[in-house]
This record gives structure tokens, sequence and C-alpha cells, in this order.
């Protein structure tokens, strides 16, 4: 065999490896990861979408919204026991528009924010929180004033979704995972916590 | 082997990838549930934003997933219900039949739970804030306004929101929604 045979068959055997090898851009159904998450790793892709939400009347910080991610993370962190996080997938963070005309006619408000979970059993695969980007978010009004909602609620709130949590209308206790924005705990409270360590402990 | 055939391998390799890229997988499986954050709108608000403000019966629901591709901000499973309308309170719809799209559904091996787009049954009476179609929300469809704030399930004399359960009188609910709109 020549050697620019031997390199062309080199060629293919490594071209076919690859081709099956590689999983399928839209996933081999059925596969299961279990979740955990890892400290270091990417929270969100798309971040500079964020940089088009309307924080503290005006755009461009998006770093902003991260440090409010970053924070919901380390809280959330602490109190499940993370372990690995498999790759950045765990969860996505884009801006979306939510009631268009709303905001066209000057009335925020309607869908805000929104996580979607995908499960595969009890397992998930994936978690995506959206924002919308034209309701005006802010800080530390610890509410859901249109044009200063509280994005440190909203992220525990969506954070809290895309671990397994459900909505807690008890109005006893007080808890992040009130459905009702605009709720005075904007942090993990006692029952949170309890709930998280029944999934992660 | 022949030369030509071992230089054909990586191409054929090659067009293999491709292929298994760009062809749908409908087979894959798909489940997830969906959490929203809705700040509702008064009635009044509402009239104004709303296209249309529609009562009526529900028809039928048709599931539809709609191109979900693993990694894609779109993958989603919709569910459109065709309303028979017997009045648009805005005075602005004339059809006979209107469709609005929701969240949620189960179709092609995929489920979506939506408990915030709201619950429908075939028959029922509902009043309903619609949404005129636009490109950006619910792929080009009529759409609820603030999910099932934006449902009001009709029994009798009594219109019941389904977001916040508070119910109201349907005369009176009717009035606010004209009166907003001064067409009362």
């Amino acid at each position: 065999m020549t050697s620019e045979t031997q390199t062309t068959s080199i060629i293919a055997l490594a071209a076919l490896i690859v081709t099956f090898a590689t999983p399928s851009v839209f996933g081999a159904a059925g596969t299961v990861e279990s979740y955990y998450w890892q400290a270091n790793t990417d929270m969100c892709y798309s971040e500079s979408s964020l940089n088009n939400l309307d924080f503290e009347d005006s755009t461009g910080n998006g770093s902003d919204v991260i440090d409010a991610m970053e924070l919901s993370r380390s809280t959330y962190n602490a109190e499940m026991n993370v372990i690995t996080i498999n790759g950045h997938g765990l969860f996505s963070c884009f801006v979306k528009h939510f009631d268009v005309q709303s905001e066209d006619l000057g009335v925020p408000g309607g869908t805000i924010a929104q996580e979607t979970s995908f499960v595969t059993g009890t397992s998930m695969n994936q978690s995506e929180i959206r924002f919308d980007d034209e309701d005006g978010w802010g800080d530390n009004s610890n509410g859901c004033t249109l044009g200063d909602i509280d994005v440190e609620w909203v992220m525990n709130h969506e954070m809290g979704h895309g671990i397994g949590l459900i909505h807690h209308d008890h109005t006893t206790p007080n808890s992040v995972m009130d459905p009702n924005c605009g709720s005075t705990y904007s942090t993990l409270q006692t029952v949170d916590d309890t709930a998280i360590d029944i999934h992660y402990q | 082997m022949n030369k030509k055939l071992l230089m054909l391998i990586p191409l054929i390799a090659a067009i293999s990838a491709v292929a298994t890229v760009t062809v749908f997988d409908d087979n894959y499986k798909v489940e997830g549930e969906i959490s929203s954050v809705i700040i509702p709108f008064s009635i009044e608000k509402a009239s104004h934003v709303a296209d249309y403000v529609i009562v009526g019966t529900i028809e039928k629901m048709t599931p539809i997933r709609v191109d979900m591709p693993k990694e894609s901000d779109e993958d989603r499973v919709y569910t459109d219900i065709v309303i028979n309308v017997k009045e648009d309170l805005l005075e602005q719809y004339i059809d006979k039949q209107i469709s609005v799209r929701i969240l949620g559904g189960e179709a092609s091996n995929a489920k979506l739970i939506a408990k915030q787009s709201g619950e429908f049954s075939i028959g029922n009476e509902v009043l309903l804030f619609i949404s005129a179609a636009d490109s950006y929300t619910y792929g080009g469809n009529n759409f609820i306004l603030a999910q099932h704030y934006g449902v009001y399930d009709i029994v009798g004399e009594t219109a019941k929101n389904q977001g916040s359960d508070e119910i109201f009188n349907k005369v009176n609910l009717v009035s606010q929604v004209k009166q907003a709109t001064n067409l009362q």
C-alpha cells in the first residue's frame, strides 16, 4: 500500500469514527442526564442578549442581571450540596418578547418571565429561563412594580423551578416560590430550604 | 482496495454527517413543563390592550409540535383552540370562529405542560382577551393576553377568572369591558 493510499485510508477511517461517535445535534432519544450543578460552569449562554433588557431604565446593563443570576446560583449552590454540572446546557437564559402589543401600547405587564424544564422521566435535561425585554427590570424594589421588577426575586423564583420546585400556593409559610410577583420574599425561605433538602440530600 | 473507492469514503461519511444534522427527528421524545411569572392586567387595561374580547364556546382543540431541535429556544408544543364566536365585546371581530394558540399540549412524541395557559374543554363557554397574531409571540397566531388571567369561564350568570379565581357577574364584566373602550 502506498503512503498516499495509507493516508487516504486513515482519513476515511477517522471520518467514519467521527460520524458514528458524534451524537446527533438533536440528541439521542431517551438520553437521561441526572442534573447536578457545577460551581464554575457558565449559568447562561446567550448572555449578550441580556444587554437588551431594560434594567433600571436603561439598556446595556446585562451584567447587573448576570450578577443576580450568579448570586442566585451561589445561593442554590450552597443549598443543594452541589456536585457537578453537565456542561453549560443546564440553564440557558434568553431574552424574549412576551405580550409585545401591550408594550407597544405603553402598558407593560403580562408574561414577564418564563422557565421551561425539559425532563426525561424524573431527570431534568435542561432548563430555560427567559426574561421579557420590555417590561423594565430593577434591583431593589422587592416587588413587581412595572419598570422596576425585582430581578432578584424573579431569578430566585425561576431557578427554583429549574431545580424542581413548584409554586407554593399557601399563604404561610413564606416562600420564594409564591406564584404572585411582588412577594416580599425575594430570597430563599425556610420552607424552600426544606424542599431543596428533600430533593438534594 | 481501489484508490478511487477509498477516496469516496470520506465524502460519503461527510454526507452522512450532514444528513444526520439536518433531518428533523420526529422520534425525539421531549417532555417539559413551563412556569411563568405573569403580571395580570386590570380589566380596563386588558380591554385597551386586547384586539378582541371574545365570548364564545370551545369548538375544537388541536395540539401541535413546533420544530423541536434540542438546543433551540423555540422547542415547544402548543394547542390551537377554535372558538365559536358569540360576540366580540370590542366589536372588531366579525367571523364566526376564531383560533388562538396556547402553550402546552401533547403531540408527536412531545409533551409540554403549561398550567398557566388555562384549562379548556370542548363545549364550555369562555370570555377571552385576545391579542391578534404578531411575529414575536406564538408563531404568528392569535394568543390570549396574560395567559390564564385572560380567560374567564362563563357558567350561567357568573364569569370566573382562571388566573385569579375571582368571580364576576357576567353582565358586570361585560359592562366593564365596554365602558373601558367607550362602547357603552
